[in-house]
C-alpha cells in the first residue's frame, strides 16, 4: 500500500510540472514582449528593465521557466502592476469571498444532491425520480449566467427581496449561493442517482434484505457506503467545479472574489495574477483527487494497488 | 465481442438485436443496427427530433427570421415583446427574435466544429494509447491527467483572452482542452478488443497497424463515441456561451446568445426580456442535446457510464 501511495504521489508530482509548463507558457501565447504585457501599465523604463531582469525574460525560455518556476515554488508569483500589490496578498484579500461563497454553495449541493439521488434510486422510475432527473437535466442544461439574470430581475427587480449586487451583507450571498449550488447539485444527483442503482442491484444488498434488515440500514449503510466510492471520485472535481461556476457568479453578482479577479486581470492582460489562480485552483484539484485515491485504499480493502 | 453484454440492450427485444449485432461487426451496417434500436426509446426521438428543428432553423435563418438582426431603430430602444416583435427588442431596437434565429447558426457550428476537434484528437489518443500501450500510452494518459486536472473553463478563458478574443480561437481552445473523455474511452474499448481473437487474426494475417485500428477496432467504439460526442456538443455550447457572456468570444457586432445576454445584463433591472429569450435558447438547444445523449445511451448501451 506503501508503494502505491508513494507513486500516486510521484504521478502527481509529474502532473503539476505538466500544469507548471502550461501556466507558464501562457504569458507567452499573447502576442508581443511578455515584459510589455506584464508590465502594461508601468511606463518607467527603470522599472521595466528591472522587472526583464529579476524575472530572466532576457535569457533563453527554459531558463525563464525555471526562473518563474523557482519563485513560485517559494511562494513568489510576482507583482500586480494593475493592482500595484504583491500577487499572493492580492489572492489572500480576495479569497475570503470565493471561499464563503463556496461554502454556502456546497451546503446548498449536498443538502439537494444526497436525499434526492437516493431517493430516486431507491424509488426509480417512480413519479419522484422522474420529477427530480427531469429538473437535474434541466438544471445541468441552464446556463448558469442565464439563471442569475433571471433570479435578478425576479427577487431583486420585481419583488425587490434581495441585493443584486455587493458582498456587504449575508443576503448578498443568498442568489450567487443558490445559482452556484443549484447547479452543481443537478450533475451531482444523477451522480449519485445512477451509482446508487449500481448497487442496489448488488448480491450483498440481496442479501442484507434476506437477512430482514430494514430497508434504512440496507440503503444507508449497505448501500450507500459502496456507492460513495464512485461518488467520492466525483467530489474531488467539485473544486474545479466551484471555482468555475464562481467566475461567472462573482462577475454578475459583483462579488470581489477570485474568479472576478481572474477576469479583471485577463482583461488588463495582467498575467502574473492569471498564472497564479489557475496554479493554485489546478494544485487544489491534483491534491483533492490524490487523497481521494489514497483513501480509497486505506477505507476499502477491496481496491488493489499493484 | 459480441457475447460480452456490453453492447445489447438488456430490454426485451435481446434475439432479435444480437442478430442485427453480429452483421454490425462490419462498420457498413453498424448505423443501420444502431438506428433501429435508437427508434424504440422515445425521449430519444423527441430529442432528436428537436434537434433536427434547432438545425433547421439554424439553416433556414434567412427565411425565418423576421427582421434583419442588425437593423437598428432607435425610437424603439429596450422595447418590450409585441405583436411585431415577439421577443421584444435590444438597446438598439434591434429584433430579438431575429438575433437569436441567427444567433442559432453561431452557437450550432461552435458546437460542431470544436465538439469535431476534440472528438478527432480524443479518438486518435485513446487509440494510440490502447492499442500501443506502454511509454505512448503513459504519455498520453499523462496529458490526458493534465487537462483534467487543470480547470478547464479557467484555461480555456485565459488562452482564449491571450491569443485574442474571437470565435476561431475558442473553438480550436475548447476543442484542444475536451478530449479527455474520448480517449479515455476508446483507450478503454481498444485495450479490451485488442486481446480478442480476430484482432490477432488480423495481425497473423499481416494488416497494418492502422487498418486494424480504424477497420477492426474503432467500429467497436462507434456506440460510446455517439453518445460522447451528443453530450459533448452540449457542454461546448454552454461553455462557447458563458465565454462570449464574459466577453471572451464573439465580438460585437456579431450576434450569438452569449452576446445577447451579455448586453442584456446591463439592462436586466428595466428590460429582462432581452436576457430572457437567447437564454431559453441555450437551455432548450443544451436540453435538446442532452436528452439525445441520453436516450443514445439508454437505447443503444445501457450499461455505459460516461
Amino acid at each position: 500500500m506503501k508503494k502505491f501511495i508513494l507513486q500516486r504521489i510521484l504521478l502527481a508530482f509529474l502532473t503539476l510540472f505538466g500544469i507548471t509548463v502550461i501556466v507558464f507558457s501562457l504569458m507567452h501565447l499573447a502576442p508581443g514582449d511578455p515584459v510589455s504585457v506584464i508590465a502594461g501599465r508601468e511606463t518607467d523604463p527603470k522599472i521595466v528593465a528591472a522587472i526583464r531582469e529579476e524575472w530572466g525574460f532576457n535569457q533563453p525560455i527554459y531558463i525563464q521557466y525555471f526562473t518563474w518556476l523557482r519563485k513560485a515554488l517559494s511562494g513568489d508569483f510576482g507583482m500586480s502592476f494593475v493592482n500595484r500589490m504583491n500577487v499572493v496578498d492580492l489572492i489572500a484579500s480576495r479569497l475570503p469571498y470565493t471561499l464563503r461563497l463556496n461554502l454556502v454553495a456546497s451546503v446548498i449541493g449536498l443538502a439537494i444532491a444526497f436525499p434526492v439521488g437516493i431517493l430516486s434510486a431507491v424509488k426509480k422510475y417512480s413519479i419522484f425520480d422522474y420529477v427530480s432527473t427531469f429538473f437535474a437535466l434541466l438544471s445541468q442544461s441552464m446556463p448558469s449566467f442565464w439563471l442569475s439574470l433571471m433570479m435578478i430581475s425576479i427577487l431583486s427587480a420585481k419583488l425587490g427581496l434581495l441585493p443584486s449586487s455587493g458582498s456587504e451583507t449575508w443576503q448578498h450571498y443568498i442568489m450567487p449561493a443558490i445559482v452556484l449550488g443549484t447547479t452543481w447539485a443537478a450533475g451531482l444527483t444523477r451522480m449519485i442517482r445512477s451509482s446508487m442503482m449500481e448497487v442496489l442491484t448488488e448480491d450483498y444488498v440481496r442479501t442484507a434484505r434476506a437477512k430482514g434488515l430494514r430497508e434504512r440500514v440496507v440503503v444507508y449503510r449497505h448501500a450507500l457506503r459502496n456507492a460513495m466510492v464512485p461518488i467520492a471520485t466525483s467530489l474531488a472535481y467539485w473544486i474545479a467545479y466551484l471555482v468555475t461556476g464562481s467566475v461567472i457568479v462573482e462577475v454578475i453578482f459583483a462579488l470581489p472574489g477570485i474568479g472576478r479577479l481572474m477576469i479583471s486581470s485577463l482583461s488588463n492582460r495582467d498575467y502574473f495574477v492569471v498564472q497564479a489562480v489557475i496554479l493554485l485552483t489546478s494544485s487544489a484539484v491534483l491534491i483533492a483527487n490524490l487523497a481521494v485515491d489514497v483513501l480509497y485504499v486505506i477505507i476499502d480493502p477491496r481496491i488493489r494497488y499493484d | 465481442m459480441w457475447k460480452n453484454d456490453n453492447i445489447i440492450p438488456t430490454d426485451a427485444q435481446g434475439n432479435d438485436l444480437k442478430m442485427e449485432l453480429i452483421t454490425d461487426a462490419d462498420a457498413g451496417t453498424g448505423l443501420k443496427g444502431i438506428w433501429s434500436r435508437f427508434r424504440k426509446h422515445k425521449l430519444a426521438v423527441i430529442s432528436m427530433a428537436m434537434v433536427l428543428i434547432l438545425l433547421s432553423i439554424a439553416l433556414l435563418a434567412p427565411v425565418l427570421a423576421p427582421f434583419d438582426p442588425d437593423e437598428v431603430n432607435p425610437l424603439q430602444r429596450l422595447a418590450g415583446p409585441s405583436a411585431e416583435h415577439p421577443f421584444g427588442q435590444d438597446h438598439l431596437g434591434r429584433d430579438i427574435l431575429s438575433c437569436v434565429i441567427w444567433g442559432s447558426r453561431v452557437s450550432l457550428s461552435v458546437g460542431f466544429i470544436a465538439g469535431s476537434l476534440s472528438l478527432v484528437v480524443g479518438v486518435v489518443l485513446g487509440a494510440l494509447a490502447g492499442f500501443y500501450g506502454g511509454w505512448v500510452d503513459n504519455v498520453i494518459m499523462r496529458i490526458a491527467e493534465i487537462f483534467v486536472t487543470i480547470p478547464q473553463f479557467l484555461l480555456v478563458i485565459a488562452v482564449v483572452a491571450a491569443l485574442g478574443p474571437n470565435l476561431t480561437n475558442l473553438m480550436i481552445v475548447i476543442g484542444l482542452t475536451s478530449w479527455n473523455g474520448y480517449a479515455r474511452q476508446v483507450r478503454a474499448k481498444v485495450m479490451q478488443i485488442k486481446q480478442l481473437d480476430y484482432t490477432e487474426a488480423a495481425q497473423a494475417l499481416g494488416c497494418t497497424d492502422s487498418r486494424i485500428i480504424f477497420r477492426h477496432i474503432l467500429p467497436n467504439a462507434v456506440v460510446p463515441i455517439i453518445v460522447m460526442a451528443t453530450l459533448n456538443i452540449a457542454s461546448v455550447i454552454i461553455l462557447e456561451s458563458s465565454l462570449t457572456f464574459l466577453g471572451f468570444g464573439a465580438q460585437p457586432p456579431q450576434s450569438t446568445w452569449g452576446s445577447i445576454l451579455n448586453e442584456g445584463r446591463t439592462y436586466i433591472l428595466k428590460a429582462p426580456h432581452i436576457s430572457t429569450y437567447p437564454g431559453l435558447a441555450i437551455m432548450l438547444t443544451v436540453l435538446s442535446f442532452n436528452l439525445m445523449g441520453d436516450g443514445l445511451r439508454d437505447a443503444l448501451d445501457p450499461k455505459m457510464k460516461i
